[in-house]
């Protein structure tokens, strides 16, 4: 290279600019750089550390490099795809109770649980409804034990998922703004004078605010507190999740409407106790005997007394967790018959902060700590002596009224939040049967009592149970192949999976467009029972109004959504009456529209097969929207058309049939539905035909307003 | 755990027919790897072109520079570089190749080829006839610094 000059100078052609020369050579150098700083390196980075700081976790574990290299590391290793799955823990690793604490804790974040959730997860099939995880049914008990339960020993349901609104302020500013959203025809209302006192529980069915001729919004019982002068009172309303948001707009729209002055001036007070107290439902004769396991044996000798229906009784019993009986007991204490001392209605339970106290104590006094002085006692099983950590716990015994013509005994106990898994223990192992949402129904269905935990038919939270209902039975229907469904067309059956109330008053001759209601007015009732024509006047059947009735057969029994229908007049009674089967026009329809579908299906695929072979990407010959179409239309046609129900059957309908079923209380077929109040006069001798739906068979029955 | 050991050979490429860049050099990597194959042959035969031929490539081509980087394995290298002075054209160009550095890696290769193109703008701008022509150099070479 001695002559680098000599040659460089003939490199150079002559007439190059030299700033051409110098930006190129600039460019190049500035690649090279970013070339030399930025080596294409195909060794891994833990390759380029010394033999002897290499350490095999270092392969799945990036803390195990040196800093400056764990970067660098990662994202090589993130490069090679996401990481194995971690491994799962071992069963006993995942049982250890802080990690199951954990585990639950994130189950619970999305539906609220009871706090005897996990008692009942393990014996019940449990469903989500109202925001709320709910037992449904026993797994291992039947219809028949349940049934049984109420009939003859003690059923016990958790109802912890009513809500409690407290209110509190002076009693002649409270009554009034809740005056407009209950009805004074359809029974006493929140001021009533046997409810004030705060010895008894009432119920009523509220309203939005002044509209009685629309829906309710359902029924609540409220309870007032005992023992308070009347400028400043608390009064507890509990109503059902399902309506609950609808109840605090009407609430807030009449205590808030003329906001704060009202307020301020009246100094009313609204608090949510939602979370704040538990309730359990026991229901059965025997009710009251596994109540008084519980008490104290002073109360005990004159709890007898307090049992008159409606009556609450505030008591302050001793830890559960203390008097647990060891095994569980299957036959009942017999009470005292006589005596003559009436408990009061006074408890401390309306106090927050005593509520909050006792809550307290359940962490400050734990399980296991119980647990281990049990275990020290002389003679196993027996009563704990009283502790030095133990506070009595208030209760309130709200004993069952008189809801129907069946009187069921039981009684309601409220306590604190954080106690239910204690109490409901005690209450198990004194023999009451656990029950859930379904035996609460079978119970309403049987006696007609336990209305609040039930929703009404007219009511935006009874309508909403309702359409679903009619979602799911629509879906279990057009599951079946076509072959094995019923044709509810040809079995004249105009509403088989939910029934079209509009409908039916539009057909007797009223306007709807307001809706429909329930005739709730007791006066009115009892005037229709009694059936005398000249009481009645047209005005009373103006309105659409429905009429509750229970039917009932001497055979066979009633289904859900039958039709309850009017007699002719020379109909002799048990004598066979049958419905015709009637034409299905959509038959032929649904034949050619099948096969039409097919035939399209098929040259939908075609052109696919075309279009994918030529690759002309032009259409896309999709056939998800004529699927849909298709399913939507064969749907329709399967579904029976609206009809005149006054007409096109043999008999006309008037009503039907929301829950029937063979009723075990009286050992025959039973039906609770409603029916048109236009109607009732042209009923003689109560004596009504009644139509399964998917049969053909008209059946005689009974009927008579509940 | 055998390992691939390589030489690469920077050299510069320089056209010997018109030094008037009438026809710009149409560099391509292939052009240059089929006429140091054939020069190859020329100078030692079949052998020699086999014993090159795995492991051959033109790693760098850069026609405004005319430099280009040449891989050859370990070993046979010494025959390629023999035969390089003997290359006479590549495609249809009359060329003499000037190796000017054989680097054992790439990296190594470029950062010579850095030092060589910093030290060539420094003699270009001694080269410069006018202020005007030196004050655009400065701004270049000052636009490079700041690349550094």
């Amino acid at each position: 290279m001695t002559d680098n000059k000599y040659k460089m100078v003939g490199n150079v052609p002559s007439d190059i600019s030299v700033v051409r020369f110098a930006t190129v050579r600039a460019q190049e150098i500035v690649a090279l750089t970013k070339m030399i700083e930025n080596p294409q390196t195909t060794k891994l980075i833990f390759q380029k550390l010394p033999c002897h700081m290499r350490r095999r976790a270092m392969s799945h574990n990036p803390n195990r490099m040196p800093r400056l290299l764990r970067e660098a590391h990662k994202s090589q290793m993130a490069k090679s795809g996401p990481a194995l799955k971690p491994k799962r823990p071992r069963r006993k690793y995942r049982r250890r109770p802080s990690r199951l604490l954990e585990e639950y804790k994130k189950r619970s974040s999305k539906m609220s649980w009871l706090e005897t959730h996990l008692w009942h997860a393990k014996r019940f099939h449990m469903t989500a409804k109202w925001g709320y995880r709910l037992p449904e049914k026993s797994c291992a008990r039947g219809h028949r034990f349940c049934h049984r339960s109420v009939a003859e020993h003690c059923l016990l349901v958790d109802i912890s998922y009513l809500c409690c609104i407290e209110i509190q302020g002076p009693q002649n500013a409270i009554i009034p703004e809740l005056a407009p959203l209950c009805d004074p025809k359809t029974g006493p209302t929140f001021g009533a004078s046997s409810f004030l006192n705060g010895t008894r529980e009432g119920r009523v069915t509220i309203f939005q605010r002044n509209s009685f001729s629309r829906g309710p919004i359902g029924l609540v019982t409220f309870l007032w507190r005992h023992g308070e002068t009347p400028d400043m009172r608390t009064l507890w309303i509990w109503c059902h999740p399902a309506f609950y948001e609808q109840f605090l707009v009407e609430l807030n729209s009449s205590y808030g409407s003329n906001s704060d002055s009202l307020i301020e001036q009246t100094k009313i007070k609204i608090t949510l106790n939602k979370g704040k107290l538990n309730r359990f439902r026991l229901r059965g004769p025997f009710a009251h005997s596994v109540i008084s396991n519980l008490l104290d044996k002073e109360i005990r000798k004159v709890f007898i007394a307090s049992q008159s229906p409606g009556f609450v009784a505030g008591v302050d019993v001793r830890d559960p967790r203390m008097i647990l009986p060891q095994s569980r007991v299957k036959e009942h204490t017999s009470m005292p018959s006589q005596c003559e001392t009436v408990i009061t209605s006074r408890s401390r339970l309306w106090d927050a902060s005593v509520r909050d106290q006792i809550a307290q104590v359940r962490t400050s006094f734990p399980d296991y700590v119980v647990n281990g002085r049990r275990s020290q006692l002389l003679v196993p099983g027996s009563e704990l002596p009283l502790q030095p950590e133990e506070i009595p716990i208030p209760l309130l015994i709200v004993n069952a009224s008189h809801e129907s013509s069946d009187f069921v005994p039981g009684c309601d106990v409220i306590f604190p939040a954080g106690w239910a898994t204690a109490f409901w223990l005690a209450l198990i192992y004194s023999g009451g049967h656990a029950g859930g949402l379904k035996d609460v129904e079978s119970m309403n269905f049987e006696y007609q009592i336990c209305s609040d935990l039930c929703l009404e038919v007219d009511s935006n939270a009874g309508k909403t149970a309702a359409a679903e209902q009619k979602v799911k039975l629509m879906e279990d229907y057009f599951r079946k192949p076509p072959k094995t469904r019923t044709n509810f067309i040809k079995l004249a059956t105009p509403f088989p999976f939910s029934i079209d109330w509009n409908r039916l008053l539009i057909d007797w001759g009223y306007q709807v467009e307001q809706g429909f209601t329930v005739l709730r007015d007791k006066k009115l009732l009892n005037t229709l029972s009694l059936n005398n024509q000249n009481l009645l006047s047209e005005l009373t059947f103006s309105y659409p109004q429905l009429v509750a009735v229970t039917i009932r057969l001497k055979h066979g029994s009633p289904r859900d959504f039958s039709m309850i229908c009017l007699p002719k007049m020379d109909d002799k009674f048990n004598s066979p009456i049958n419905e015709p089967i009637h034409q299905d026009p959509g038959a032929k329809e649904r034949k050619i529209l099948r096969q039409q579908h097919s035939s399209q299906l098929k040259t939908l695929a075609k052109k696919r097969k075309e279009s994918r072979s030529s690759d002309d990407k032009v259409k896309d010959f999709c056939s998800d929207a004529v699927i849909a179409i298709h399913k939507e239309k064969m749907r329709s046609l399967w579904l029976p058309p609206s009809c005149n129900l006054k007409t096109s059957y043999v008999r006309p309908v008037i009503g039907f049939v929301t829950k029937g079923d063979f009723g075990l209380s009286e050992g025959k077929g039973i039906g609770r539905g409603y029916i048109v109040i236009r109607s009732v006069p042209q009923i003689s001798a109560s004596l009504v035909l009644v139509r399964n739906p998917g049969t053909s068979l008209y059946m005689w029955a009974e009927i008579a307003l509940c | 755990m055998v390992r691939f050991k390589n030489r690469y050979f920077t050299a510069e490429i320089i056209p010997l027919d018109n030094g008037h860049t009438v026809q710009p050099l149409n560099l391509k990597t292939y052009d240059i790897l089929k006429s140091v194959l054939a020069a190859t042959e020329q100078i030692h035969g079949e052998f020699g072109a086999a014993a090159i031929k795995n492991g051959l490539d033109v790693k760098y081509c850069n026609e405004s520079t005319q430099i280009a980087i040449i891989r050859c394995r370990h070993g046979p290298h010494r025959l390629l570089a023999s035969s390089l002075p003997f290359l006479s054209s590549i495609g249809k160009r009359k060329v003499q190749l000037q190796s000017m550095y054989t680097g054992a890696t790439l990296v190594k290769c470029y950062k010579f080829l850095k030092k060589f193109h910093q030290e060539k703008m420094n003699e270009a701008l001694k080269m410069c006839r006018t202020e005007e022509e030196k004050k655009k150099i400065f701004e270049i070479m000052s636009k490079t610094k700041y690349g550094l």
